[in-house]
């Protein structure tokens, strides 16, 4: 099933570039708003900074560390978890298939030949390239600024494995961000369920603390849970955390999840659909 | 030949209802109270390809639904339709490519960007090729009189130029068949009849059949070679209009002027309702059947200067109608 979404994709490759296009635009309209909503996360950002650095302070040894990780160890990771959290679209997306199941909005799609949720994808991929690229300009210019000393990755291994884990990372949060729109398709208001879900993804994720930080009962359930893909797993890869086996271990078992939580999605939008239509957009 | 065919057509939706209040709210949370609402009720009509159509009824008639079922972004309850030989809500690409659906109330137009883009996005989605698609666009841009605003961000532009690039969005891939959802709504009258103008000329050129729902008479009574009017979700009445205006109104209307003065309030209703009484002039409504003999009693007992017998006007009938039709009456 998954494989033949691809081949329609490519095969009608002009609609959905079109899509991408389009977006872009939309994007450029509002310029200024795109650049402040990366940089207002550099706040955030420099306080946990501060924090750390306080913490490892009060550390009676000077190569203190904690779960793991050195000082420069722990700044490395909140910047890269800033950047990947971002460029993650699981937060950022979800409103707009909500919204569209909500206001009715969906039947525009319906009514078009077009794969909605490929619609989505598009729409949302066309965002994430110049907002992940932009996120790199403010990050280098925050680090070059407060003249922080990044940890680099030990090998080009270890980057490599870093770039794909980030890539395969955006896809299941895109897919995670749909699956999160689902519920809409029965209830007409889902924030205070998602609102939950927010803090268990940015717990889970290690987007707030690293998890090698949490206690072991948390760490343990977050081997169960796919949110550790989002953004522990890749940061960790390239601090040289996770050991190359591990890390391509880790990686199948996540490409198993994204398939997974693919065909669930597919399925789950199908069901869904098949209640909208039921129902009267 | 048939375009659509539609038979014994139902739609039903159970929606919970909650009594009115913080007690009610509480309560719902416990005992839902599910009720039945039949949009749709076994209808059934057919639809000649090149007609012009017009569904008209009071809100809540059913009329969306019925377009949305003949989309497909509605599955039925009981009942088939075939629309150019396809189950709609089967939604099969060869069937999207056939139909264009405007919808008033919820526009596909992208806001931050022209109009313009919204149409080659569309080019690309329904493959339309390169030179059908400028000749397309170019033709409808003239005769929509919208020049050069499709290249302005569709949320700069006036809600006439916006309902007119809904329409070019909708049309641009040469649809067999179109659907409009009150496609005029509130539209100043120049803008009306400029879409109007459009469709109707598109109609007939084209030899495409068109369905709008309507609450505004005018786009029917310049559009539609046939109306079907549902209420509570029956078809009550297929035909065309004048025939429909015969039927619920069986009356005219006549505008006398005196010559010396009006005369005396019972002198004149005993010949029919009065409706009018000013200056010189009365206007009186009279039954269909009985206008000649009512015109020949007054002009032997009085002196009259002017007369002029009318048809019931369409928005007066409609009210009539509507007020009989509507579930509270």
């Amino acid at each position: 099933m998954s494989w033949s979404t691809f081949s329609q994709i490519f095969r009608h490759r002009r609609k959905y570039l079109s899509v991408m296009e389009n977006s872009l635009q939309e994007i450029a309209e509002y310029r200024l708003n795109f650049v402040l909503s990366f940089a207002y996360t550099l706040i955030p950002l420099a306080s946990f900074i501060l924090l750390w650095l306080a913490i490892y302070a009060s550390q009676t040894s000077t190569s203190a560390t904690i779960g793991d990780y050195s000082l420069s160890d722990m700044i490395t990771y909140y910047i890269l978890a800033t950047w990947v959290n971002e460029l993650n679209a699981s937060e950022r997306y979800i409103w707009r298939p909500s919204a569209d199941i909500n206001t009715g909005r969906l039947s525009l799609l319906l009514l078009r030949p077009l794969d909605s949720i490929s619609y989505y994808f598009f729409i949302d991929l066309a965002a994430t390239l110049p907002y992940s690229l932009m996120g790199i300009g403010l990050i280098a210019g925050f680090v070059v600024l407060l003249r922080i000393d990044l940890v680099h990755p030990n090998s080009f291994w270890t980057f490599s494995l870093f770039v794909i884990a980030v890539i395969l990372g955006y896809l299941l949060s895109f897919i995670i961000g749909i699956l999160r729109a689902i519920p809409t398709f029965w209830l007409e208001n889902t924030s205070g369920f998602n609102q939950l879900l927010d803090w268990v993804i940015m717990i889970f994720s290690g987007s707030l603390i690293p998890l090698s930080v949490l206690p072991p009962s948390l760490q343990h359930l977050s081997l169960w849970l796919p949110f550790q893909y989002l953004v522990f797993f890749p940061v960790n890869i390239y601090l040289g955390q996770v050991p190359l086996l591990e890390a391509l271990q880790g990686l199948i078992i996540e490409l198993i999840w994204l398939i997974a939580s693919f065909v669930g999605l597919r399925l789950a939008w199908r069901y869904g659909l098949r209640r909208y239509t039921a129902i009267g957009g | 030949m048939s375009v659509i065919e539609v038979n014994h057509l139902s739609k039903s939706y159970r929606l919970h209802r909650k009594e009115p209040g913080l007690k009610g709210s509480i309560k719902s949370l416990f005992q839902r109270h599910y009720e039945e609402i039949i949009a749709v009720h076994n209808i059934s009509f057919y639809v000649e390809e090149g007609e012009f159509l017009g569904l008209i009824g009071p809100n809540g008639a059913g009329k969306t639904t019925t377009l949305k079922l003949l989309s497909g972004i509605l599955h039925p309850t009981h009942g088939e339709a075939h629309v150019l030989g396809f189950t709609p809500w089967q939604r099969s690409e060869d069937f999207l490519r056939c139909i264009g659906f405007v919808m008033a109330q919820k526009g596909q137009l992208w806001w931050d960007i022209p109009p313009l883009d919204t149409f080659l996005l569309n080019k690309e989605v329904y493959g339309i090729p390169a030179n059908e698609f400028d000749r397309q666009l170019d033709e409808m841009v003239t005769m929509l009189e919208i020049g050069d605003r499709i290249a302005v961000q569709a949320r700069k532009l006036s809600f006439g130029e916006r309902m007119k690039c809904e329409i070019i969005a909708s049309l641009l891939h040469n649809p067999d068949i179109i659907f409009l959802d009150e496609p005029t709504i509130g539209l100043d009258i120049v803008s009306q009849k400029q879409i109007w103008d459009f469709l109707k000329r598109y109609n007939r050129q084209y030899r495409k059949t068109i369905i709008l729902t309507s609450h505004y008479l005018g786009d029917v009574k310049k559009l539609c070679d046939r109306v079907i009017m549902i209420s509570q979700g029956e078809i009550a009445y297929d035909g065309a209009l004048s025939t429909l205006i015969h039927r619920y109104a069986p009356f005219k209307t006549l505008t006398i002027h005196f010559a010396d003065g009006v005369p005396t309030r019972e002198a004149i209703e005993s010949h029919g309702e009065l409706l009018e009484s000013l200056g010189d002039r009365v206007v009186l409504r009279v039954n269909r059947e009985d206008t000649e003999t009512a015109i020949m009693a007054i002009a032997s007992k009085f002196e009259i200067y002017n007369l002029l017998v009318e048809e019931p006007q369409i928005e007066d009938v409609m009210v009539n109608i509507f007020a009989n039709l509507s579930p509270q009456a």
